[in-house]
């Protein structure tokens, strides 16, 4: 479906820019990261399903961030900043191309980068139910693909858990 | 300056938006109605959203997002390999482009066993930036955030296969078949495109896919966990691969913003 980028932009904008800022803690990065964003739904928008896409635009706008604190060589200063460095850098066994590439997936209704499903369990607090309800995968699903971080995940919960 | 930041809630902004999945009312509903929280960020939401948007007008953010946009789809971020110069560099990217199976990233066709020395035929690997132009040569220099198309064509006895790549972090991606579970029978005497684009992230230094065929079926998990096991050599690496399968072709895509080779 073809997205007119004015309304969602006004619809979505300011919960982009809202996660950018949480991820990024840094104004111009979040605000070049939501640019980020919109662009990344402009090119993917004949993928594009119509549902939710608030969560949709959430769930790429964690995922454009991850992979600039996974680029960039300082982490974030706000204080999840080294836990999100670490997720960030965490790496999948073996990533399928569906595992890898988060938006296209997103778009195309599969299942979502095991790392962007790490921050909203780790980072914001939600459920293994909440994902699955928010990504489109059933509990087990959510749990089985943060389990494909391997150890790098359950030390991070491990740790969470200890704090 | 941005209006002060304040926590999100997606859930909270979700119910707002009249997109909260249906498993998940229940519970937002009963946030509502017992934590005044709650509630208070519903009431206050409006009119963060409007301080947003007067902060950051949709005009300017939306006309430099297209240019973004705009820029992508002409593919200015792509860059052409840049070791060689001129006539020279087209030169020797049509000799890449002959000779890649035989030269390779290997220090020397003597340095290499027989089984990964691509085999004369039509059985190739092909990736495509972007989906268009021309097929991305060996060594060609790609950036990150650019969108590969994967075709392969297969004959002769090349009745199986897997198509995989290891970045900079000795990371594999599996790219056919979809799943490690899934049957690796290949279509034959035509050119098959993937169900899908990959795009490259991040990671620095290369992307190295490999092209494995077999007159059989391949244990794909054999072949990830030989994969994996390149670590530290999987640029130059070879794989240890089952009986029966073979590197048809190989092509090494080098990331921009690679780091300098240690002195």
């Amino acid at each position: 479906m073809d997205v007119d980028i004015d309304q969602y932009y006004r619809r979505y904008g300011p919960l982009v820019l809202q996660r950018c800022r949480r991820l990024l803690g840094d104004d111009d990065e979040a605000m070049d990261a939501m640019q980020d964003t919109f662009v990344r739904l402009m090119r993917y928008q004949d993928r594009l399903t119509g549902r939710s896409p608030g969560a949709l635009l959430h769930r790429m706008a964690t995922n454009v961030c991850l992979n600039r604190v996974r680029a960039s060589k300082s982490r974030p200063t706000h204080p999840d900043g080294e836990l999100l460095t670490r997720i960030a850098g965490a790496d999948a066994p073996e990533r399928t191309v569906w595992a890898r590439l988060g938006l296209q997936r997103l778009f195309a209704g599969e299942p979502e980068d095991s790392r962007t499903m790490a921050v909203m369990v780790l980072l914001d607090g939600h459920t293994h139910e909440q994902v699955a309800a928010l990504v489109g995968l059933s509990v087990s699903g959510v749990r089985y693909r943060l389990r494909r971080l391997r150890g790098q995940i359950r030390e991070l919960e491990g740790g969470k858990d200890a704090a | 300056m941005l209006p002060e930041r304040r926590d999100e809630d997606l859930l909270l902004e979700l119910h707002a938006l009249g997109e909260l999945p249906e498993e998940l009312a229940p519970e937002v509903a009963r946030r509502l109605e017992q934590d005044p929280e709650a509630r208070a960020y519903l009431e206050q939401r409006e009119a963060a959203q409007r301080q947003i948007l007067e902060h950051l007008p949709p005009e300017p953010a939306l006309e430099q997002i297209r240019r973004r946009a705009a820029a992508e789809r002409l593919g200015r971020r792509v860059r052409v390999a840049g070791y060689l110069g001129g006539a020279l560099a087209t030169a020797a990217a049509l000799l890449l482009v002959v000779l890649q199976p035989l030269v390779g990233e290997h220090p020397g066709a003597s340095g290499r066993a027989p089984d990964q020395i691509a085999i004369k035929g039509t059985s190739r690997l092909q990736l495509f930036r972007n989906g268009k132009g021309r097929p991305l040569a060996h060594r060609a220099t790609v950036t990150a955030g650019d969108v590969l198309e994967l075709r392969y064509l297969a004959s002769g006895q090349d009745r199986h296969g897997i198509i995989l790549s290891v970045d900079g972090r000795a990371t594999v991606s599996l790219h056919f078949p979809a799943d490690p579970g899934d049957a690796t029978l290949l279509v034959r005497d035509r050119s098959v495109e993937l169900g899908h684009a990959f795009e490259l992230d991040e990671t620095p230094g290369f992307e190295r896919f490999f092209f494995l065929t077999g007159p059989d079926p391949i244990p794909v998990r054999q072949v990830l966990a030989a994969a994996r096991a390149l670590k530290g050599a999987a640029r130059r690496g070879r794989l240890r691969l089952p009986a029966g399968v073979r590197v048809r072709q190989e092509l090494l895509l080098r990331k921009t913003g690679e780091a300098p080779p240690a002195p």
